[in-house]
């Protein structure tokens, strides 16, 4: 198949709106993964031993673009982390006492039950290793 | 504050009419150009709220005017101090950099102050919803789109052209406050009472002067823009400036991203290297479909090496090879249907390689996405 008819097929993809809020249920394991746009939202069983509390900030990605306000719903019941030795992709670790939702004004939300997520970036290709600006 | 007030506890359709109607009165003012005896008004009330005797104001058309003519207009006049030939008073004054003072004054003395009169009388309810419904509306447009996108582009102005000359000075891009001044603004309509010398101040201040450098004795202010566009919220023009200034200063976004003049005015005249070496994949995303989709993939000379259809996106995606021996993933995202042009680890060899790939190469189990 040519590189034009590939391009054909993926822009006449179907567009889903993601306005329909996606869950990670209480069964959800260490390793599963929702993707919001270009970060991931990690389930975990428990933080890492390098996780450092930190001051807790709603947004997640850092930047002032649309792009970047993946945000939570709200500081109430979250303890935020920083790990050791943490690469261009990691983000921050939260602990969940209670539900909360990371909201983004353009992918639909991602509500999270109580527990603990890792935050990554999507990686961009670059001499040396970083995420995706946007 | 004189009195003590009771809680506004409720608020009438009609407020919240007139609250919408502030929001767009409030983003369309940012074009509104003051008289030169209004902006030295304002000047001097503020210096005289610090305590600072009144000023020379200069009123330059642009920010970028606004920070050469201060560092020239300080330069001359302390040459003129060196020969004493500056009057008493003035030599007294000027010299130092009032701009961590002024911002500290439209800070803590006033935007915290008035946010503190305004939360003490609006139920949580109200203020929650005054929030939803015109201060993250204007935090956005005001904030993270002018500010952020015309400081960003006057950093990199002055830090690539003019540093040694002009990086001391303490210039301000304003728009945070602005945006708080229309908030409180909005507290007013649903009836806040404020100690009023104070709001007038705060909001007359942000209404006039948009950008300022100030010294002792001198304060130079930008004129407000004479054009900004906007789409849906976001600073967007395909055809010219997104933002501009009297003296022809511009500002292009697509979209709400910054992007340069030659991707809005001439997207054909792109080179394939230029467009590969982007390394913001949003500005990548616009180069790419002003240049037109069909003629960049024919240009970068893509050939397949993989294409599926990607079940957990709902989506189709492709993995082509290029001539440098490099990978690029081209997907479409599910939510706003943009296509990306990603590049990625010339070892890739399949759909799912590159999702891996751009995961961190790291194990996980992808069961959504939006």
């Amino acid at each position: 198949m040519q590189a034009l008819d590939v391009l054909k097929q993926v822009q006449s993809s179907e567009t889903i709106i993601s306005d329909q809020p996606q869950r990670f249920s209480e069964a959800a394991c260490d390793g599963d993964i929702f993707r919001q746009g270009d970060i991931y939202i990690w389930r975990r069983d428990k933080l890492p031993k390098s996780a450092n509390h930190t001051k807790c900030v709603l947004q997640l990605a850092p930047g002032t673009t649309k792009g970047s306000r993946h945000c939570l719903d709200s500081s109430e019941g979250v303890a935020m982390f920083a790990v050791d030795c943490a690469d261009a992709l990691q983000g921050p670790w939260l602990k969940l006492d209670c539900e909360r939702t990371i909201t983004h004004p353009e992918h639909g939300d991602v509500i999270c039950a109580p527990g603990v997520y890792e935050i990554s970036f999507q990686r961009a290709y670059a001499d040396e290793l970083r995420r995706v600006r946007d | 504050m004189s009195e003590p007030m009771n809680k506004i506890t409720t608020a009438t359709p009609e407020q919240w009419a007139a609250i919408d109607e502030l929001r767009e009165q409030w983003i369309a003012n940012q074009t509104l150009q003051h008289s030169d005896a209004d902006i030295r008004e304002v000047v001097e009330r503020m210096y005289a709220a610090m305590s600072k005797p009144k000023p020379i104001t200069l009123i330059a058309p642009s920010p970028i005017a606004m920070v050469v003519w201060s560092a020239i207009t300080v330069k001359a006049l302390k040459k003129l101090k060196l020969d004493s030939q500056l009057d008493s008073q003035l030599d007294s004054q000027l010299g130092s950099q009032l701009g961590s003072q002024l911002d500290s004054q439209l800070d803590s003395q006033l935007r915290s102050q008035l946010g503190s009169q305004l939360y003490s009388q609006l139920r949580s309810q109200l203020g929650s919803q005054l929030d939803s419904q015109l201060g993250s509306q204007l935090y956005n447009q005001l904030y993270s789109q002018l500010y952020s996108q015309l400081r960003g582009q006057l950093d990199s102005q002055l830090g690539s052209q003019l540093y040694s000359q002009l990086g001391s000075q303490e210039w301000f891009v304003g728009y945070y406050y602005r945006a708080w001044s229309g908030w409180y603004r909005g507290g007013q309509v649903l009836g806040a009472k404020y100690d009023i010398q104070k709001l007038d101040l705060f909001v007359d201040w942000n209404e006039r002067a948009s950008c300022w450098v100030a010294y002792d004795g001198l304060c130079v202010v930008s004129r407000n823009p004479t054009q900004v566009h906007w789409s849906d919220g976001e600073l967007h023009n395909e055809s010219g400036p997104a933002v501009q200034y009297a003296d022809g200063w511009s500002h292009y976004a697509v979209g709400g991203v910054a992007v340069d003049e030659q991707i809005v005015m001439s997207p054909q005249s792109q080179t394939i290297e230029q467009i590969r070496k982007e390394d913001n994949e949003e500005v990548k995303r616009i180069r790419i479909e002003r240049f037109g989709w069909d003629r960049y993939i024919a240009e970068v000379g893509a050939k397949v090496i993989d294409h599926r259809r990607n079940d957990v996106d709902g989506t189709h995606e492709g993995l082509f090879s290029l001539p440098d021996g490099m990978r690029a993933f081209v997907g479409r995202c599910r939510s706003t249907g943009r296509v990306y042009f990603l590049e990625v680890g010339p070892k890739v060899r399949s759909c799912a390689g590159a999702q891996k790939w751009m995961l961190g190469g790291r194990q996980g189990n992808i069961i959504g996405a939006s």
